[in-house]
């Protein structure tokens, strides 16, 4: 069947007409929540902010897919919406757990939770990579020379591959990836917190505690749209 | 949620359940995909549904009820304030779903699919992706096999992963959260841990480094890698 | 009890939904190459789906059966506002993304309305969040055990996702010998199956006849028709369909 359309042809460069138009999407969706409900607008702003630092932390993640699980390419050897979500939503555990210590600390601690699940993802990837699986050491076939460690990959990539492993650049991305997701995911959900809190009471009477759980399926739909 | 039953009870019902759910997409998945293939010769084995479907159910059992019961404790005796569904997606689905992946497929893609490519110790060549061996110790390998591989490898490594995950996020939240106001142990003891834990990556990579050597020196090209 | 009993019919239109999109608009969107993306369309038609449905659920206050209809709306606009975003925007130049996004989304939104009035035998907004658990004989009205404050939306949420991921995915598209009548088997199959599990889940929320008829009906759809008629198919289609014989003992010598 693939042949009958043809492939696509994507990514080259920004088509200025079709920004413009998403801007001005954006900004009508910004203007008719503050039109409808203005106390929603600093949250709907931090809502979207909080989806591109994840969209962002997206493009951190060292994703391997399966030529990684066959030693074809550097990378963890699973899929990008997977990790993605992983790192968001565990940030979001640590996040939500901290929420009524303030928002600085909550963002603080969902961030971490990000980053750790990637930063101990990545470690067991290498382990397994270099005392199981045998494909030692890792290498990159995209660049020459790690950028911090300063080592260089191009003997240690074995014949034919695109290089394997998860070098060290690679892992420092994981992280940083982790920690953006995990700050975008607490971001959203502090977000959404705020306004429940404020509109919900009015609406239908509930007790506090009450108002913790709501934000969640929004969040967990937010979350997995971000993370494409 | 109105009835009232025994958590315990509930728990392994509900598991029960997401076993059955499990079973019935793993034959679904064999037979469609194998039914897929004739062009390629490729049968319907009946005793792999026979055989690894009650297997995987088993070991999805395992998975499943450590981890709700996992999501139920962090709950109820921790106190965190998600419900328990959402629990169950945050740490079943994603994150062990995120581990699992990432630390179980190189041992069914590289280590068990492709054994016949030697030397131990390099990666698979791009050319020799679609070439995976297809004859076993006795016989045709089928994915009996494969379930027998990844059990005894990949799935280790994947609970230890996923172990040292669920074991940090807590530890660190519980042990250090009452210090500089929230801060000690959301963010400085996850950081220290996170700095931890990319020294001990760091280490692994360099030993790799120095105990294995280059392929080839320094200077070679690798562009006649075609053959 | 009332109307509750008929909430299985939110199961038969959620394995329509699926059967529609989740074979036909993804199979579109995959002739143009997109192997891996399949779980991430699954996952953005559920995502996007939920915040329409959620949208619709509002307008029971209306009239309940603009829900349905308001949903379908609402998610053809949100779905052909990202698809717009990821053709254009993000330059995958696919033709046919804008459409099928929007169709996915359609599908997911339906699907999640479907599950959810099958849990809740409703969808109106105001039930969704709110249920009554009786503490000590006295009635309370209670957030955190509701449909939405329980978060059995997540649980649906990923019921949807697979049933949809599932059949394009990893069980029959793409291969070379896929037949189409054997995917959309497939997709009936995985609705069906979802089905028993929103069944088994409608238990904490409606009367016991109710999910007794659910359960059962659900049971005859998957049991009963879409499970055996997959295997049917799948030994049609296949190459050869080997049942394992024991090893039999040869007599005579050696």
């Amino acid at each position: 069947m693939s042949a009958l359309g043809g492939g696509s042809a994507g990514g080259e460069g920004i088509n200025p007409a079709a920004s413009v138009i998403a801007l001005v999407i954006v900004l009508a969706s910004v203007g008719i929540a503050y039109v409808v409900y203005p106390v929603a607008l600093i949250p709907l702003i931090g809502v979207i902010i909080g989806g591109v630092l994840i969209s962002f932390g997206v493009h951190f993640v060292p994703v391997g897919g399966a030529p990684a699980a066959m030693g074809q390419a550097p990378g963890i050897a699973t899929g990008v919406a997977m990790l993605a979500a992983g790192g968001g939503l565990a940030g979001l555990f640590g996040g939500a757990w901290a929420a009524e210590m303030g928002l600085w600390v909550a963002l603080g601690a969902g961030a971490i939770g990000g980053g750790l699940l990637m930063a101990i993802t990545c470690l067991m990837v290498n382990v397994v990579y270099v005392y199981a699986m045998g494909i030692p050491p890792a290498a990159s076939g995209k660049v020459e020379k790690d950028p911090i460690t300063g080592d260089t990959y191009d003997g240690y990539r074995s014949q034919g591959t695109e290089g394997h492993g998860l070098p060290f650049i690679s892992y420092v991305g994981g992280v940083i990836g982790g920690i953006l997701a995990g700050l975008g995911g607490t971001l959203i959900y502090l977000e959404l917190l705020e306004v429940y809190q404020q509109a919900l009471p009015n609406v239908l009477g509930m007790t506090p505690e009450a108002w913790l759980r709501l934000p969640y399926p929004l969040q967990v739909s937010l979350q997995s749209v971000c993370s494409l | 949620m109105a009835i009232q039953y025994n958590a315990i009870l509930a728990l392994i019902i509900g598991s029960a359940v997401a076993v059955f759910v499990q079973g019935v997409y793993a034959t679904t998945a064999y037979l469609g995909r194998t039914a897929s293939l004739a062009k390629f010769e490729q049968p319907v084995y009946i005793d792999i549904l026979k055989s690894v479907t009650t297997v995987t159910m088993a070991h999805a059992f395992v998975a499943v009820f450590t981890t709700v019961t996992m999501c139920f404790l962090i709950i109820e005796a921790l106190g965190h304030p998600f419900p328990l569904p959402l629990m169950g997606i945050v740490w079943g689905g994603i994150a062990l779903g995120a581990a699992g992946s990432a630390t179980g497929n190189p041992f069914y893609g590289k280590e068990r699919q492709y054994q016949k490519y030697p030397p131990f110790g390099a990666g698979l060549p791009i050319s020799a992706s679609g070439d995976i061996v297809r004859y076993a110790e006795a016989g045709q390998r089928s994915s009996l096999d494969n379930g027998w591989f990844t059990s005894k490898g990949a799935g280790p490594a994947s609970g230890i992963c996923f172990g040292l995950i669920v074991f940090f996020e807590l530890w660190r939240t519980i042990l250090f959260e009452p210090f500089a106001a929230g801060w000690g142990g959301a963010v400085i003891a996850g950081a220290v841990i996170i700095i931890v834990f990319m020294v001990i990556d760091r280490m692994v990579e360099s030993w790799a480094r120095k105990t294995y050597g280059p392929y080839t020196t320094e200077t070679a090209t690798e562009e006649e890698a075609t053959a | 009890m009332s109307t509750e009993v008929f909430a299985f019919f939110g199961g038969i239109a959620a394995i329509i939904a699926l059967w529609w999109g989740g074979t036909d608009s993804i199979k579109n969107l995959c002739s143009y190459g997109l192997g891996t993306g399949v779980p991430s369309a699954g996952m953005i038609a559920l995502g996007s789906g939920v915040v329409a449905m959620l949208f619709a659920t509002k307008l029971a206050g209306i009239s309940p059966l603009l829900v349905p209809v308001g949903c379908v709306v609402v998610a053809a606009i949100l779905g052909a506002i990202l698809g717009f975003i990821s053709d254009k925007v993000l330059n995958m130049n696919i033709p046919v993304m804008t459409r099928m996004i929007a169709e996915l989304t359609v599908v997911g939104s339906l699907t999640m309305l479907g599950f959810t009035a099958m849990v809740a035998g409703t969808f109106s907004f105001g039930d969704l969040i709110t249920s009554t658990t009786s503490v000590l004989g006295v009635e309370l009205a209670s957030y955190a055990s509701s449909v939405i404050g329980g978060c059995v939306l997540a649980t649906i949420f990923m019921l949807g996702a697979i049933a949809i991921q599932h059949p394009p995915f990893n069980a029959c598209l793409g291969p070379p010998n896929e037949s189409w009548d054997r995917t959309q088997m497939c997709a009936i199959e995985c609705g069906a199956l979802s089905m028993i599990g929103v069944a088994i889940m409608s238990l904490a929320f409606l009367s016991l006849p109710a999910v007794v008829i659910s359960f059962v009906i659900s049971i005859i759809l998957w049991g009963g028709w879409s499970y055996s008629e997959l295997i049917k198919l799948s030994k049609r289609d296949a190459f050869a369909w080997l049942d394992s014989q024991p090893i039999r003992e040869v007599g005579g010598e050696q």
